[in-house]
């Protein structure tokens, strides 16, 4: 893969990236560093790519890596909504959308890692078949665990919903 | 609203937004090639230097003043001792270098954890055994700047010595072991997450790495009992 091919699979796949780091890290910063190293990271290892498996599972096992690798790094507590952040997300009310999306985002921020990973390839609507690859997990355990982790989302999501609420929005 | 939806929902704006410039893209890529690097990695290069340059230190020590026997053998041995061990800081590198992030995530994180149990089996005792060196060389320099010899043989008769070459050795190794076994820790509830045929792998790499480590551990002593032997008799005949 020369460096033109390169560019133009990263290209097309920039916004699987960008949400993969979005799943990660709340902050653009630590959003932006996740995205140039993965981008790094892909480029060093571009020869490992083989072609019998797709590039999305490439790029999101390599992408999830090192998310996964930056979050034990970039450590932190659990996440509570502060007010500024509340009000934050209430002027974004008006434009439905993009409130529910930063919700979401903000609960799936109280999930574990592995559990992040897992969530986002089944909200990106990956197989089974295909989390379980890019996991390294059998299909079957890949099914438990998400219909754990579903509910403990839905709950996480709630609580976020419920305390902007709280915040008088 | 189910989840799913509200996902779905921002595939469509992603698709309608143009992220980020090709242009930029490659600007990222070159910027940013130099900039990683792994502390463990950082850890390996500095250990590495420190330790080239305590053998510099004793050749310094060995090309001044009188050349005996001792001070050859000293020299020799540390300076040897000193070269495996930059020798094993390199393979370690070299394995932290080759790490697969391309393969999937929970085999990577075993990689990683069979990786970081081997970074805390040999560069624990490998990165605490240059203090003692560096402490005998400094006893060494002060001798020669005071008494104008390096007095090596007096310093090997003080047992006052052995206590600060011990302590040196001692300190950093415990500081350490308890770094690296929180990391490790870490680690086992990153990769944790609920599933038996993840915990039952990490067990298997954690027991088969405690045996090697206790077993380096226990050859260490030995061989610093042996010295230690060695030292007490040359100095009782």
């Amino acid at each position: 893969m020369n460096e033109g091919d390169f560019d133009k699979l990263v290209h097309e796949h920039q916004g699987l990236i960008w949400k993969l780091c979005k799943t990660f890290f709340r902050n653009e910063a630590d959003q932006k560093d996740l995205f140039q190293d993965i981008l790094y990271k892909l480029w060093k290892g571009k020869d490992s790519f083989q072609q019998q498996s797709r590039v999305s599972t490439w790029i999101y096992r390599v992408g999830l890596n090192q998310a996964i690798d930056k979050t034990r790094t970039k450590k932190k507590g659990l996440v509570s909504l502060s007010e500024a952040n509340a009000l934050n997300l209430a002027t974004e009310r008006a434009r439905q959308p993009e409130y529910d999306i930063e919700a979401l985002y903000r609960a799936i921020d109280q999930l574990k890692p592995l559990e992040k990973a897992l969530i986002l390839l089944y909200l990106e609507q990956e197989t089974y078949r295909d989390i379980a690859e890019v996991m390294g997990l059998s299909e079957k355990n890949v099914s438990v665990k998400l219909v754990r982790i579903k509910e403990k989302l839905k709950g996480y999501y709630l609580d976020v919903i419920k305390q902007l609420e709280q915040h008088g929005t | 609203m189910e989840l799913e939806q509200i996902w779905n929902r921002q595939r469509v704006s992603d698709n309608e937004r143009d992220w980020i410039s090709r242009e930029a893209l490659r600007t990222f890529r070159k910027r940013y090639a130099m900039g990683i690097m792994l502390p463990k990695y950082r850890l390996l290069v500095f250990d590495s230097v420190y330790k080239a340059i305590v053998v510099l230190g004793y050749v310094c020590l060995f090309c001044i003043g009188e050349l005996t026997l001792l001070k050859a053998g000293t020299t020799i041995l540390i300076s040897g001792a000193m070269g495996l061990l930059i020798l094993k800081n390199f393979r370690l590198k070299k394995a932290i270098q080759n790490l697969d992030t391309s393969q999937d995530i929970i085999r990577t994180l075993k990689e990683q954890y069979r990786l970081l149990y081997r970074f805390y089996r040999e560069f624990l005792p490998i990165g605490s055994m240059t203090n003692p060196f560096l402490v005998l060389a400094g006893f060494q320099y002060y001798h020669l700047l005071k008494y104008q010899e390096d007095g090596l043989v007096l310093l090997l008769h003080d047992p006052v010595i052995y206590i600060f070459l011990v302590l040196a050795f001692v300190v950093p190794f415990v500081v350490n072991k308890i770094t690296y076994a929180a990391e490790l820790k870490e680690l086992e509830q990153l990769i944790d997450i609920g599933l038996d045929e993840v915990s039952k792998e990490i067990d298997l790499i954690r027991i088969k790495e405690k045996k090697r480590a206790r077993r380096i551990l226990f050859s260490l002593l030995v061989l610093i009992g042996l010295l230690t032997l060695l030292i007490i008799l040359n100095a009782i005949i």
